[in-house]
């Protein structure tokens, strides 16, 4: 035997990567196994010619040894490598055949729940007041006559009364209803806000009203929010620009229009239309073709309010505001019926 | 209030606007177009044609088959009419037409006998209630053109919602004058020719004003000779065009006079008034008059009447009598009726308190009580004396019989332009304030007074009962200058001080947390009835509506309890196999407490739970909540609102099953209740199948129970020693006591108690159960040592065993 010469590790070599070559493709590690201990093994050829590197020449001996050994670990590396490939191959494999159906449902306890229409639209239009500076003050629904007519300057038996068909209720032990009533808008919050806390003021109210009416697009109780800024210098002119700025936050920058109306607690009165949010003005079945949906009754604080309230009308001025919810809720929902609104049926709420 | 744009036009000669124009400006005003009815509108499909031909229809004696042209094409029509001849212009309904009175025309065979369309009387027209026979129109008619334009049928009907402060503005006289405001065209003149013969009216009536507070003027006129009939045409057709239906010359002449100037005018028949005589004063109590409209009232002392020498003749402002009606009817009278035409102006109070406590509301009372123009009593009066004798002939007797009483004197009103600048946010100058308002009917006043300095002072007309103050004079001013041109503008930020408590709203917290437990928030109306309050609070404190909707709504709800369950049942209904239900409603509860001013308003939130667990899916069994679902959802709102040294308790309640009826509470206060639904309670609602679970808490309590914001603590250096125990007990030993037993005993070291496991049945002694506890132990400052520990634990079963008479099981 010629000792591990150059040529013979050569030899060595291109006929171990030769037999690892074709293994590769083979299952299993046995064949790596037994490729391993032919050659690199105890009994394998490169650990012979490392044994055999004795018998050489000395001069020659280092340089043998030295090739030997680093073809020995070169090889066993190469052999290392298909070894790790084809073991992380395997594991893979494993790993792909426990494949789940996610076109099944998740499992959960329950679905969320929903949030009722009008309620998500009253806590929406809060919260654009309260960026504004808006405090929430609240009111009794069974309210006094004094504050729901009389200091909102209703006179007793004044047509205006007419406007707000009005549920009476019985006093405590049966008593005469004249004086007491559910409140027919939110609009009493005003006068009660005004003498707890006077001048200058900015409360917003929602609430529940409620009047003696019932249709498709009245429901004997309802939503208002109501809104009230009183201050040295108030004037209409802030009243639009803070319902413009209310308007662009609830449905985009849009066209305010105010019309002269009438509301016995304010002076001058005000009717606010905004651009119709469906046809953006050009006119549609929503807004009876006209471009202008009716949202808003407005005005400046009338100074018998004022007046009635401790509040020096020649000091102050102010605006007021009240918004019906349940007709924004029924035009962002494209709800036809009002009274679905208050029935409780579970299919309606789930499905907004 | 119906408005005719002709009417209008003959007003204000110069007024030549398109009608979209003329309704933009009125809207624009604050006379709000709600409506618009263009007349022939409901004519559309009717044409002139001409009768051709008229022969016997071969199977029918009473109908006759008429050829009619259009000009340009012949067609055959069945028509019963018996005026119908050959040469006429007549009104054809064609095929397809939908005529007033709702009849459509469709090809059809009458008597066996084709009929394309129809020749039209005026009632099927809806031009009068005649059905003589057909409509004849002039020879000259223009054949094949619409019957409206051949008719001059073409007038625009606006609908106007006037607000209650506008009573002047309740007739075309007053539109026309906001009208000519705007557009600066001169103010409608009504021109009265009237001629007066014979002795004066003083001699043959007489008027007396026993009530001056509530009549400040009587005026009335005395015409005789009258013969009652028709209007003219054109008074019938405006008449029908705004909605009423003429009834004779004298009514209709009133009621035109209505509608022009707004005044409200009656006509007596002279000689059905005793005494001849008119007396304004309060009724009898007791007194009783029969209505125009044959009802019979019972008057009090406080009702005005307009009396004869002996009894009521009217209701003052509201509606004439019956007997002194003016009806033409000539029994055993002369063929002609001799008339007292009345004037007046009536307290608007007072009208409307008489209109109400009848039940009573005319075209009348809704001018009167909203304010009619004191000034236009005399004018009304002429222009309808002058009518009646144009159309009913007679005699208009000289002068007006006239009583006064008094009339409020009103206060002039200051104005100053700084203040309408201030209010409105716009420059406005006195120059443009003047000019606005005396174009609305003010005068100046030159007046001396201090306060407000500066102002300019302005006296309101007569017909403007609502103008009072500065704030209504700047409205005015506002009108007329248009608020499009505003530019909106934003306050400064500072003045109002914040208000609002820091806390989060705790219905927004609330709503939250229930969302994210998979509940549906409801709302409810907040009435309902007697039945369904019952139990839910003592009827002696509930809210009563005094003029409830219905039964329904008879009474504050007390609960939110009912109207869950009322869903509940009307889900049940919708979907019957499943009756799973998670709903929750946040919302106020009313009750009478101890002050009798106003009832107790309380927030609460309430929810129902029933049904299946979890969704039904392939992941999860159906199983169905129980009531420590419930509580699970009850701890869910404790943790987020931190409810301060909570607890439950048992506590009774009607509408809960004994079993398990509980109060949560937070110290010594109980903030709401919670349990299975009674099976009673289910039943009246007509709950089946699966159980209900219900909370009603106090949401106010709920929310003053939060506890302090949550503080950071160390956490933990050292790791805990667990340690589970597992006994028997008596099977009526609840957690509360096992739970009090072992921390009666445990040293502080013990961090964690969990009552792991519960169970009763096999390998457990009859009337014990098995209990199973995972206790967890740490010290902050060193690792316990297994001796520290076993005497703890040897320390808690001594303590079970001598309190609860607990039994250590084996392992």
């Amino acid at each position: 035997m010629a000792g591990p010469t150059p040529e013979v590790l050569s030899d060595v070599e291109a006929r171990f990567r030769a037999a690892l070559g074709e293994a590769t493709s083979s299952e299993g590690v046995d064949d790596l196994i037994a490729l391993r201990s032919s050659f690199l093994g105890p009994k394998g050829e490169l650990t012979l010619l490392l044994r055999s590197v004795g018998k050489l020449p000395p001069e020659d001996r280092r340089d043998a040894g030295a090739n030997t050994n680093k073809l020995k670990q070169a090889l066993g590396t190469a052999l290392d490598e298909v070894l790790e490939a084809r073991e992380r191959a395997a594991k893979e494999e494993e790993l792909r055949r426990s494949r789940q159906d996610l076109t099944l449902p998740g499992r959960r306890a329950m679905p969320f729940g929903r949030v009722h229409p009008v309620n998500r639209l009253v806590e929406e239009i809060s919260d654009i007041f309260a960026r504004m500076g808006f405090s929430v003050a609240r009111g009794p629904e069974v309210e006094l006559d004094l504050f729901n007519f009389e200091k909102l300057n209703f006179p007793d038996d004044h047509p205006a009364r007419d406007m707000q068909d009005t549920f009476f209720v019985h006093g405590k032990d049966e008593g005469a209803p004249t004086d007491r009533l559910l409140r027919t808008h939110t609009s009493p919050v005003q006068i009660r806000a005004m003498e707890a806390h006077g001048a200058p003021i900015r409360v917003i109210s929602p609430g529940r009203v409620y009047r003696f009416d019932a249709d498709a697009t009245h429901s004997p109780m309802f939503h208002q929010i109501e809104g009230l800024w009183v201050d040295e210098g108030i004037s209409l002119a802030h009243l639009k620009g803070v319902l413009e700025s209310f308007v662009a936050a609830l449905f985009g920058q849009r066209p305010l229009r105010l019309r002269p109306s009438f509301f016995p607690f304010v002076e001058p009165g005000i009717e606010v239309d905004i651009q119709c949010v469906f046809c953006d003005g050009d006119g549609c079945r929503v807004c009876k073709q006209t471009g202008w949906m009716e949202v808003l009754g407005a005005g400046m604080v009338h100074p018998n309010v004022f007046t009635a309230c401790g509040v020096d009308p020649e000091k102050y001025t102010g605006f007021a505001f009240g918004l019906g919810v349940d007709r924004l809720a029924m035009l962002r929902y494209a709800i036809d019926d009002i009274a679905h609104l208050y029935r409780g049926d579970a299919r309606f709420l789930g499905q907004l | 209030m119906l408005v005719s744009v002709d009417w209008l036009r003959s007003l204000l000669p110069g007024l030549d606007a398109p009608v979209e124009v003329i309704s933009a400006r009125l809207t624009g005003l604050g006379l709000e177009v709600e409506g618009e009815n263009r007349l022939a509108d409901a004519l559309r499909g009717v044409v002139v044609a001409e009768v051709v031909r008229v022969e016997p229809h071969p199977k029918a004696d009473k109908l006759r088959l008429a050829t009619v042209s259009d000009g340009a094409r012949e067609q055959t029509v069945v028509c019963g009419a018996p005026n119908v001849e050959e040469g006429q212009r007549v009104a054809l309904a064609t095929l397809g037409t939908t005529l007033p009175n709702g009849m459509t025309m469709e090809p059809r065979k009458i008597r066996g006998v084709a009929s394309e369309g129809m020749l039209c009387a005026e009632d099927e027209l809806g031009l009068s209630e005649d059905h003589e026979g057909i409509l004849v129109l002039s020879p000259t008619a223009p054949l094949g053109r619409p019957l409206s334009e051949a008719i001059g049928y073409e007038d625009v009907v606006l609908e106007l919602g006037i607000t209650p402060n506008r009573p002047d503005a309740l007739s075309h006289l007053g539109v026309a004058r906001d009208l000519a405001a705007l557009e600066g065209l001169a103010s409608p003149e009504i021109e009265i020719s009237l001629r007066e013969e014979g002795g004066p009216a003083t001699d043959l009536a007489s008027v007396h004003i026993d009530d001056p507070e509530r009549c400040s003027k009587y005026a009335a006129r005395v015409i005789t000779g009258v013969t009652i009939g028709p209007s003219p045409r054109w008074v019938q057709d405006r008449l029908r065009a705004l909605g009423q239906r003429p009834i004779s010359n004298v009514v209709d002449a009133t009621n035109l006079v209505l509608l022009e100037q707004g005044h409200p005018l009656h006509a007596f028949d002279l000689d059905a008034l005793g005494g001849h005589e008119i007396r304004v004063r309060r009724a009898a109590e007791g007194e009783k008059i029969r209505l125009l409209d044959g009802t019979e009232k019972q008057l009090v002392g406080e009702d005005l009447v307009i009396a004869d020498a002996e009894v009521p003749v009217a209701l003052a402002g509201i509606m004439g009598g019956f007997e002194s009606e003016v009806t033409g009817e000539t029994e055993g009278r002369s063929a002609t009726t001799r008339v007292l035409l009345e004037s007046a102006w009536f307290d608007p109070t007072s009208v409307r308190k008489t209109a109400k406590r009848h039940g009573m509301h005319t075209e009348a009372s809704h001018r009167f009580e909203r304010g009619a123009d004191p000034g236009r009593v005399e004018i009304a009066l002429d222009r309808c004396a002058a009518f009646i004798a144009e159309w009913a002939g007679g005699t208009v007797h000289p002068g007006q019989v006239v009583a006064e009483g008094e009339m409020r004197a009103r206060d002039p009103i200051p104005f100053r332009a700084e203040r309408a600048s201030m209010l409105l946010g716009r420059k406005v100058t006195l120059a443009e304030a003047k000019d606005g308002l005396t174009r609305l009917g003010l005068k100046t006043l030159k007046l001396k007074r201090k306060q407000p300095a500066g102002a300019t002072w302005f006296e309101a007309p007569s017909w403007r009962p609502d103008l009072g103050i500065e704030a209504d004079l700047i409205e005015e001013v506002g009108r007329l200058g248009g608020y499009d041109g505003l530019e909106g503008a934003l306050p400064a930020a500072a003045g109002a001080p914040w208000t609002h408590p820091p806390e989060r709203d705790p219905e927004a917290e609330a709503r939250d947390v229930l969302v994210g437990m998979g509940f549906l928030e409801t709302i409810s109306l907040a009435f309902t009835s007697a039945a369904r309050a019952e139990g839910f609070e003592e009827a002696s404190r509930w809210v009563r509506i005094a003029n409830p909707l219905g039964e329904e709504s008879r009474v504050m709800r007390p609960s939110l309890v009912p109207a869950l369950l009322q869903s509940a049942r009307h889900n049940q209904d919708q979907l019957p196999s499943i009756a799973d239900l998670r709903m929750f409603e946040l919302g106020r509860t009313f009750a009478w407490g101890d002050d009798d001013t106003l009832p107790v308003e309380v927030n609460r939130l309430a929810l129902v739970l029933r049904g299946r667990r979890s969704v039904r899916s392939w992941a999860s069994d159906d199983t169905l909540v129980d009531v420590y679902d419930l509580k699970g959802v009850l701890e869910g709102l404790q943790d987020v609102f931190r409810v301060r040294d909570v607890y439950h308790r048992r506590a009774e309640r009607t509408w809960l099953h004994p079993r398990s009826s509980t109060a949560v509470a937070s110290g010594e206060q109980e903030l709401g209740y919670y349990g299975e639904l009674h099976p009673d309670v289910a039943d009246r609602f007509g709950l089946e199948g699966a159980p209900v679970f219900v909370v009603e808490i106090d949401l106010d309590r709920w929310a003053a129970a939060r506890g302090p914001e949550p503080r950071h603590r160390a956490l933990p250096k050292l790791p805990p020693a667990q340690r589970d125990l597992s006994f028997f007990v008596d099977t009526e030993i609840e957690a509360a006591a096992v739970e009090a037993s072992i921390r009666s005993a445990a040293p502080p070291e013990l961090e964690g108690l969990r009552i792991f496991d519960v169970y009763e049945g096999k390998g457990v002694p009859a009337g014990k159960k098995s209990l199973a506890v995972e206790l967890t132990f740490r010290a902050a400052d060193r690792t316990l040592a297994d001796g520290d520990v076993e005497s703890s634990q040897a320390a808690i079963v001594e303590a079970l065993r001598r309190d609860l008479r607990a039994e250590l099981r084996d392992g």
